[in-house]
C-alpha cells in the first residue's frame, strides 16, 4: 500500500555551516515521523562539515553527496538525483524543524494524489542581539514572505 | 469582501429612519443605478448569458436601507475553462461590494450558474423550482436571454411540493432570531418577521387555498381571512412592522413563533395529503440501531439519560418525551452533514413550548460530547418535526412531515412506544415507488458530480468521510431498488458491514477506515486522512 | 448547488493558483516539500537561477495541475545572522533575478499590481490591469514607490517655480512617508527607530533597483513590490 505510506527523503544543502547543520540534523533524529533517507549535499564547503555528516551515520540513514559547483538550484538538484523517496522535503542548514514537521508534510500528499508541492512555515528565530536581525524578524515573521 | 459592518449599520439605520419623501427618490435613484452599473460591469465578462435582477427589487418591495440588491448571473457551459467565466463574475461582484453597500457579501444575494447547473437546480430541488417558476413572473431580466422562461412548466403537484420547500428557509432565518444566543438589532428583526410570516402565508395560501399571491403586502392581507381572531391580529401587527421598522417595543416571538409554525404545518400537512401512496410502491425496510450502535462511543445509554435530563431541566413539566431517532432519510443532498449517523432528538409536548426554553435546550445539548452529530427537533402536532438546530454551512433548518419523511416518522414511532410494524428492530415503510427511485436518481446525479471533480480530495476528512458512507448508502440502496423491498442501512456501522458484504477482501481497511472515522467524530487525532484516495476508488468503482 | 458548496468544505491550504507568473504562490526552499512524481513530470529546479528557482518550479507545478499546498503546523525555526551589508545584498539579488523567472512564464505585457490585506505564504497582490503589449512591463504599486513619485512630483513643481502645488505635494509625500515607517517610528528607543527606518528604506530601494536593473538587462521594465505588508 505505497501510496498510504510514502517514502519521506529530506534533502539538505550545505556550505560551510558545520554547526548550524548539527542542529539541523539533531531536530531530524527527532522527528515524531522519521524521515526514510536524509541526504546532505555538501556544496564545497571547507570547513569540518564531512565529520558532522559522518557524526550522524548511526542515528539517521544518511547519504552524502559531494557537489562541487556552487550554486543553489544546481545543490537542490544534486539532492534530488541521490534521494530515492516518494516525498523529498527541503529544509536549509540553517534550519530547525519542528518535532512534528514531517508528519505534517506528509499528510496533504497522502490525502490528495494530485497535492505536488506542500509548503510550511518558516519562524525566524533570533540568534544575536543585533538590529539587523532584530528589523529581520519583526517584519518577516507575519507569514513565509513573497519576494 | 462588503463594506465594513462599522460603517454600513449607521448608514442603514440612518436610511430606515429617513423613508420619506424627497429622501426616497434619492435612495431609489440610488439603488437602481448601482444595478444598472452592475449590469454594465456583469455583461462585459466573457460568457455571461443572462443576469437576472430577483426579489424585493425585482417586485418593487424593496426596503430602502435594508434590501440587498439579489442578482443572478448565469454563464455558459465550460468543461474547458475550468469556471474562469464564474470566477470572473465573483471578482467583478466582490469589487462592486467593497463600495457600494448595496451589494451583500454574495453568499445569498449573487448566484452564479452556468446553464446546465442551473438547470439542474431546477429539476431537482423542490426549494429552487418554487424560487425560479416564482422568478418567472417576477424576476427582471437585465440583459441577455431568458434562460428562466425556457425551462418546462411544472405540474400543480410539483409546485405545491416545491413551496413548503421555501418553508425551512424562512424557518433557518427565524430559527437564528428565536434560539440563537446573539439578537440581531431591533430593526433587522422586525423586517425578518415581517418577511418570514408574509412567505408562510403566500405559500399557506399557494398550498391550502389554491390562491397564488406575488406581493407580500397581499398575502398578509388575503391571510387574514383563513385564521383565528387572535392570530388575524397578529398579522395587523406584522404589517406595522415593515411601516415602523425603528420603532423600540420588543416584538411577541413567542406568538410570532406559534403562527409560522401553525402556517407551516398546515401547508406540510395539505402537501402530504394530496401525496398517497401509490399501489406500485415499494416498501423500505430499516433496521433500528441500538442506542449503542447509535452512540457509536459504548455511551449509548448515558446519553438517553442526558438528553432526557436536559430536556426536563430546560422544559420542565411542558415536556413529554425526548426520544432518539437516527437520521435515515435520503437526503438530496450530498454534502450535507446532518446525514450520516446523525441523531434526531424529538421533543413531543404538552402544548405550545416558549422559545427561551427550546433555546435553552439547545444550549443545553451543545454541552454534550456528541453535540455536533445532536439534531434536536420539536414535533408539531405529532406529524410535522421541526428542527431547532440551523446548519452553519448551508444555514439550513430542517422540516419533516409524515408524508416528506415517512423514515423518520416510521422509526420515530418504533422507538417510542413500539408502534408501527416493528418487530426485532426493524421498521417497514411504504413509499412511491417512483419517488424513492427519483431520490436515488438525484442523489446518484450528486456523487458523481463530487467524485468527478479533482476537487473531491480537497474536501475536509470529516466532510468527506460523511459524504463517503452517505453516497455509499445511497448507492447499496439503487442496487436494490427494483426489489418489492429494499432493505436500507441507516448508520455508518451497518453501510460498513453492507460494503463488507459487497467487497470481503477490502474488509480490513473498511474496519480500519471506519475506526479512524469514529475517532474523527469525537474530534481524536486520527490517521483517517490515509483511507480518503482509497475510499474515492471504491466509490468509483461501485 | 453542490459545487458552490464545495469551495466551503475544502482544507484551508489550497493555494490558489494565480494563472499570472508575477504574483502567483510559492514557497521558500528553506521548508518544501515535493512529490517525486511531480518533479520527475516537470522537471527539477532551474539551474540558471541564482535566485528565485523556488518561484519557477512552484510555477511549473501549477502550471502542470499540480496542487500547491500551504500547512502552517509544518514549522522550522529560522535563524539569521544579518549584517546591513548582507541585508542590502541579499534583497537586491531578490530583485535581480526575479525578472528571469517571471518571463519565463509570460507573454510580453503591461501589467499592474495592487497590494492587498491578505496573509498568506505568498502573494499579496492582485492583478490591477494586465494587457498585451510589445514589451515586458511589471508595475506594482506600493506605497513605497508612491512615496517617491509624490517626491519627484514635489521637486519638479518647485524647480518650475510653482511653489504651492509643490508644497502641497511635498504634504503629501510627508504624509505618505509618515504613515509608511509608522511601524517603525512608534519605538520608544530613538536610535532603533532610525535603524529601522534606515534598514527598511535600504533594503526596499535595494529591492526596487535590483529590480530595474534586473529587468533593463533582460529589456524589460521592472518595478517591483516591496517586502512590507502594508496594505
Amino acid at each position: 500500500m505505497a501510496e498510504q505510506r510514502p517514502s519521506i527523503s529530506v534533502v539538505v544543502i550545505t556550505r560551510n555551516r558545520a554547526e548550524w547543520l548539527k542542529e539541523a540534523l539533531d531536530s531530524l533524529t527527532r522527528q515524531s515521523r522519521k524521515p526514510d533517507e536524509v541526504v546532505v549535499v555538501d556544496n564545497a564547503s571547507e570547513d569540518h562539515t564531512g565529520d558532522v555528516i559522518r557524526a550522524f551515520a548511526d542515528k539517521l540513514d544518511i547519504k552524502y553527496v559531494y557537489e562541487p559547483v556552487r550554486g543553489i538550484p544546481r545543490a537542490r538538484n544534486a539532492g534530488v538525483r541521490n534521494a530515492v523517496g516518494d516525498i523529498i522535503a527541503f529544509i536549509d542548514d540553517d534550519c530547525v524543524a519542528d518535532r512534528d514537521w514531517l508528519k505534517y508534510i506528509e499528510i496533504p500528499f497522502v490525502k490528495d494524489p494530485n497535492v505536488g508541492v506542500v509548503g510550511g512555515e518558516v519562524s525566524y528565530d533570533r540568534v544575536g542581539s543585533g538590529s539587523v536581525e532584530a528589523f529581520y524578524i519583526e517584519n518577516m515573521n507575519r507569514g513565509t514572505v513573497a519576494k | 469582501m462588503p463594506m465594513r459592518p462599522s460603517l454600513r449599520i449607521p448608514v442603514q439605520y440612518l436610511v430606515i429612519r429617513t423613508r420619506f419623501f424627497p429622501l426616497t427618490h434619492l435612495y431609489r435613484a440610488a439603488y437602481a443605478l448601482s444595478v444598472r452599473l452592475a449590469t454594465v460591469l456583469l455583461r462585459r465578462v466573457d460568457g455571461v448569458v443572462a443576469i437576472y435582477l430577483r426579489r424585493g427589487m425585482a417586485k418593487g418591495e424593496a426596503v430602502y436601507g435594508l434590501s440587498d440588491i439579489d442578482l443572478s448571473v448565469i454563464v455558459e457551459d465550460d468543461d474547458r475553462e475550468r469556471g474562469v467565466a464564474k470566477e470572473k463574475v465573483r471578482a467583478v461582484y466582490d469589487r462592486l461590494a467593497r463600495f457600494i453597500p448595496l451589494f451583500g457579501d454574495g453568499d445569498m444575494e449573487l448566484g452564479i450558474y452556468t446553464v446546465a447547473e442551473f438547470s439542474r437546480l431546477y429539476e431537482d430541488y423542490g426549494f429552487h423550482k418554487y424560487r425560479i417558476h416564482e422568478g418567472r413572473h417576477t424576476w427582471r431580466l437585465l440583459f441577455g436571454r431568458d434562460v428562466a422562461g425556457s425551462l418546462p412548466q411544472p405540474t400543480e403537484t410539483d409546485l405545491r411540493r416545491a413551496a413548503v420547500e421555501e418553508l425551512k428557509k424562512w424557518w433557518s432565518l427565524v430559527s437564528l432570531d428565536l434560539f440563537d444566543g446573539e439578537r440581531p438589532r431591533a430593526f433587522e428583526s422586525r423586517y425578518l418577521w415581517y418577511k418570514a410570516i408574509a412567505e408562510a402565508s403566500r405559500v399557506y395560501l399557494h398550498v391550502c387555498c389554491g390562491v397564488t399571491v406575488r406581493g407580500r403586502e397581499e398575502a398578509l392581507d388575503r391571510v387574514g381571512g383563513c385564521l383565528s381572531p387572535s392570530e388575524s391580529r397578529l398579522v395587523d401587527r406584522v404589517r406595522g412592522y415593515l411601516r415602523h421598522l425603528a420603532a423600540g417595543e420588543d416584538i411577541p416571538r413567542e406568538e410570532l413563533m406559534r403562527l409560522f409554525v401553525s402556517l407551516a404545518a398546515a401547508s406540510f400537512r395539505e402537501v402530504d395529503r394530496g401525496a398517497s401512496a401509490k399501489p406500485d410502491g415499494v416498501t423500505v425496510v430499516a433496521r433500528l440501531p441500538d442506542l449503542e450502535e447509535l452512540a457509536l462511543d459504548g455511551a449509548g445509554r448515558g446519553l438517553q439519560a442526558a438528553l432526557e435530563r436536559d430536556a426536563r431541566e430546560a422544559l420542565g413539566a411542558h415536556i413529554i418525551s425526548a426520544a432518539l431517532v437516527p437520521q435515515a432519510e435520503f437526503n438530496l443532498d450530498v454534502l450535507s452533514n446532518s446525514d450520516i449517523d446523525a441523531l434526531c432528538v424529538v421533543l413531543s409536548s404538552k402544548g405550545p413550548l416558549p422559545p427561551e426554553k427550546l433555546g435553552r435546550f439547545v444550549t443545553l445539548i451543545k454541552a454534550s460530547p456528541h453535540a455536533p452529530r445532536l439534531e434536536p427537533y420539536l414535533l408539531v402536532g405529532g406529524d410535522v418535526a421541526f428542527s431547532l438546530k440551523v446548519d452553519e454551512v448551508r444555514r439550513w433548518a430542517e422540516i419533516k412531515s409524515r408524508g416528506t419523511c415517512p423514515l423518520f416518522f416510521g422509526l420515530l414511532a418504533s422507538g417510542l412506544d413500539g408502534g408501527g410494524s416493528a418487530s426485532s428492530g426493524l421498521v417497514r415503510c411504504r413509499l412511491p415507488r417512483k419517488e424513492f427511485e427519483e431520490t436515488l436518481r438525484k442523489r446518484e446525479a450528486g456523487i458523481e458530480s463530487v467524485l468527478s471533480s479533482r476537487d473531491v480530495y480537497k474536501m475536509r476528512t470529516l466532510d468527506f468521510l460523511r459524504f463517503f458512507w452517505g453516497a455509499a448508502r445511497s448507492r447499496l440502496a439503487s442496487r436494490a431498488s427494483a426489489l418489492a423491498e429494499v432493505s436500507i442501512p441507516v448508520t455508518s456501522r451497518q453501510v460498513l458491514d453492507r460494503l463488507i458484504e459487497y467487497s470481503p477482501e477490502e474488509s480490513g481497511w473498511l474496519a480500519g477506515l471506519h475506526g479512524e472515522y469514529v475517532k474523527e467524530l469525537h474530534g481524536e487525532e486520527s490517521e483517517a486522512f490515509r483511507y480518503v484516495s482509497k475510499s474515492v476508488d471504491l466509490l468509483r468503482r461501485m | 448547488m453542490i459545487i458552490q458548496i464545495l469551495c466551503n468544505i475544502f482544507e484551508d491550504g489550497y493555494q490558489r493558483v494565480e494563472r499570472d507568473a508575477w504574483i502567483s504562490p510559492f514557497f521558500a526552499g528553506a521548508n518544501v516539500a515535493f512529490r517525486r512524481k511531480a518533479l520527475d513530470q516537470v522537471g527539477c529546479y532551474d539551474e540558471k537561477c541564482v535566485t528565485g528557482e523556488d518561484r519557477d518550479i512552484c510555477l511549473r507545478m501549477a502550471g502542470a495541475g499540480w496542487e500547491i499546498y500551504f500547512e502552517p503546523r509544518a514549522r522550522v525555526g529560522h535563524k539569521n545572522r544579518l549584517t546591513p551589508r548582507s541585508l542590502v545584498r541579499q534583497w537586491f539579488g531578490y530583485g535581480y533575478h526575479h525578472p528571469y523567472v517571471a518571463t519565463k512564464h509570460s507573454s510580453r505585457g503591461l501589467r499592474v499590481y495592487r497590494p492587498t490585506l491578505e496573509r498568506g505564504p505568498s502573494a499579496i497582490y492582485r492583478s490591477l490591469l494586465s494587457t498585451r503589449f510589445p514589451v515586458h512591463v511589471s508595475i506594482f504599486l506600493t506605497p513605497f514607490l508612491a512615496m517617491h513619485m509624490l517626491a519627484a512630483l514635489a521637486v519638479l513643481l518647485a524647480v518650475l517655480g510653482q511653489y504651492i502645488a509643490a508644497a502641497v505635494f511635498g504634504g503629501l509625500t510627508l504624509a505618505v512617508v509618515a504613515g509608511y515607517f509608522r511601524a517603525d517610528i512608534r519605538r520608544r528607543n530613538i536610535l532603533r527607530a532610525a535603524t529601522f527606518v534606515a534598514l527598511r528604506y535600504l533594503a526596499n530601494l535595494a529591492l526596487l533597483a535590483g529590480g530595474l536593473l534586473g529587468g533593463a538587462r533582460l529589456g524589460m521594465l521592472y518595478v517591483g513590490a516591496t517586502f512590507d505588508y502594508k496594505g
